[in-house]
């Protein structure tokens, strides 16, 4: 079980860009946290921000009560050993193999290669591209490029996934099967966010949150804060 | 301190990492990166082999030089010129009085007589000199010093002595050894005027090559920044490499100084036997070697850390993800 709590989230960019003030909401892992709204009111950044890749500006990130935004760099690292992440347009490293492209988080801690063929396999096992091992990321169609990025978010059995745009342009049906891997993870005690431009994507049977105009809102889906726990 | 609080129990998770590994696997991607752009590798060894090769052959001249003057000028002692026309007693007593310097061993006279004589023996001038009624030879001391003495020190003694009025002149070293420790002297400052700027040249040639390899890696490492590494572990790879770049370099300069020096030996042993027996040139040995690749390692390294910070710095990989 994990929630992931923002308490009056603010980030403010070098720059004196100030995207958001005061951002208050609580993902928890029992179904997909969707976060909708128009491109670049900070979808992204919002996702950075939980996975620990940017630090707000302002305010705390609580993951199971743990204020993660005043980790030290020490524990941030360790913090994003927990992180899986798929980002916007499936960032495949075009010259390295599927197999390599899944297996570098795992190289970035130092794995065994024993464990890490392992794991690698049964990533792409579970996005059902186990046949795509050797091939190059640019011999791959949109959707598949798009399943062997979410392996890669998984292969190191991430505590918390985070996936920017995972549905790219894709048709619905492509959608429907790439979310319903999310869906898959959700169910498993994985705390998923989600980020999408496409509001069509989602429904009212969803926890959707809405990001505009520098707040969040939960649009759909029930607060976990009222949620009677039983 | 603060007590460490995580969001999540261990799941044994971290027990299967190992800093070592990743090491191993930067070492492994460096190779791989040199192995990948072989072209571009010869190239960079060649260039930093050709500009280690230089200050390392002057390095040996130099020190050849150096091992010339030290047989040559065994700082043994001095000539003193006396005054021409210092009486006879005088210049025992002037001898005397020079044998109770602490400094010095033995005192040898020749007088004027005996130095025309030696004069008359090696030269063709005996018809000049015989037209001269004066022995136009002054006498003279060889000075012997003890064993040990500086150099520094018999300079100064001479110094001295060539403030007496009874000495004329003082000659530590003969005319051409004068020449040879002016031009020992230049080449040394050569070398190492040589050595920083072609180091620097090398330092150069590492952070140009760390920046190709950096610039053609731009979109793995802007995907491994997003999983979560660290700029360290970045960095390392490159850092690695920069050093194998060095490394070859130093190597490719060892085999160029071999190669000269095969080159130029043949004839100097020919120069060296005329002067009466081999001289033992400081050739090429495994000590300069390694102190070669050494070199051209730490240069290259220190080309790969520069250049890779800054890049670091100056990308920021994260923030160029959208
Ligand atoms: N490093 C930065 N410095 C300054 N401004 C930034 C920086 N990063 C993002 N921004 C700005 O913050 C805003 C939000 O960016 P973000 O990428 O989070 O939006 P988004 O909701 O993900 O958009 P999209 O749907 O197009 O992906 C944008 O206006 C962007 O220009
Ligand atoms: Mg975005």
């Amino acid at each position: 079980m994990t929630t992931i709590e923002l308490k009056s989230v603010g980030k403010e960019f070098p720059n004196g860009f100030q995207l958001f003030n005061d951002l208050n909401a609580i993902f928890d892992d029992d179904a997909i946290n969707f976060v909708i709204g128009r491109s670049g009111v900070g979808k992204t950044t919002l996702l950075q921000i939980v996975a620990g890749l940017l630090s707000p500006t302002r305010g705390e990130v609580l993951v199971n009560d743990v204020n993660v935004s005043d980790f030290s760099r020490v524990e941030m690292l360790r913090y994003r050993k927990y992180v899986g992440v798929v980002t916007q347009n499936s960032s495949l490293v075009l010259d390295r193999s599927v197999y390599e492209n899944v297996a570098m988080p795992l190289w970035i801690t130092g794995m065994r290669g024993s464990d890490i063929r392992h794991r690698v396999e049964a990533s792409l096992r579970i996005v059902g591209m186990s046949d795509a091992h050797n091939q190059m990321p640019s011999r791959l169609s949109s959707g598949e490029r798009q399943r062997v990025s979410i392996a890669r978010a998984i292969v190191h059995r991430p505590k918390l996934l985070v996936a920017d745009e995972p549905t790219g342009n894709f048709d619905r049906d492509l959608a429907m099967e790439v979310l319903g891997l999310f869906d898959l993870f959700a169910e498993r005690d994985t705390i998923v966010l989600v980020a999408t431009h496409d509001p069509h994507l989602v429904s009212e049977t969803q926890r959707v949150f809405e990001l505009k105009g520098g707040t969040i809102e939960l649009l759909f889906g029930e607060s976990p804060e009222q949620d009677p726990v039983a | 301190m603060k007590i460490q609080s995580f969001p999540w129990p261990d799941d044994g998770r971290e027990a299967r990492e190992s800093i070592t590994r990743v090491r191993l696997r930067s070492v492994k991607e460096s190779f791989e990166h040199i192995c990948r752009h072989p072209l571009v590798t010869i190239f960079v060894w060649l260039l930093m082999g050709i500009a280690l090769s230089l200050p390392a052959g002057f390095w040996l001249v130099q020190h050849n030089i150096d091992k010339v003057v030290k047989e040559l000028s065994t700082d043994t002692g001095f000539t003193v010129d006396l005054r021409l026309d210092l009486p006879g007693k005088e210049v025992e007593s002037s001898a005397d009085e020079l044998r109770r310097n602490p400094l010095v061993e033995r005192v040898d006279i020749v007088t004027a007589t005996q130095a025309l004589e030696e004069f008359q023996l090696t030269s063709d001038f005996d018809e000049v000199l015989a037209a001269l009624d004066s022995n136009p030879l002054p006498a003279s001391l060889i000075v012997t010093v003890k064993k040990g003495t500086e150099r520094e020190q018999i300079l100064s003694l001479a110094e001295k002595l060539e403030e007496q009025t009874s000495i004329a002149s003082v000659e530590v070293d003969t005319e051409w050894m004068v020449q040879l420790r002016q031009i020992q002297q230049i080449a040394s400052r050569l070398t190492w005027i040589l050595s920083a700027l072609y180091g620097i040249g090398v330092v150069f040639v590492s952070v140009a090559a760390v920046r190709y390899a950096m610039d053609s890696r731009f979109e793995e490492l802007r995907v491994i920044s997003l999983l979560g590494a660290t700029n360290r572990s970045m960095r390392r790879p490159f850092v690695y490499c920069g050093t194998l770049y060095g490394f070859g370099g130093g190597v490719v300069a060892m085999c160029i100084v071999i190669l000269a020096l095969m080159a130029i030996e043949p004839p100097l042993q020919e120069l060296a036997s005329r002067y009466g027996g081999s001289v033992g040139f400081v050739a090429m040995n495994y000590v300069l070697g390694a102190v070669l690749v050494f070199i051209g390692s730490v240069l290259g390294l220190v080309g790969a850390l520069h250049v890779t910070f800054v890049q670091m710095q100056k990308n920021s990989y994260l923030n160029r993800a959208r």
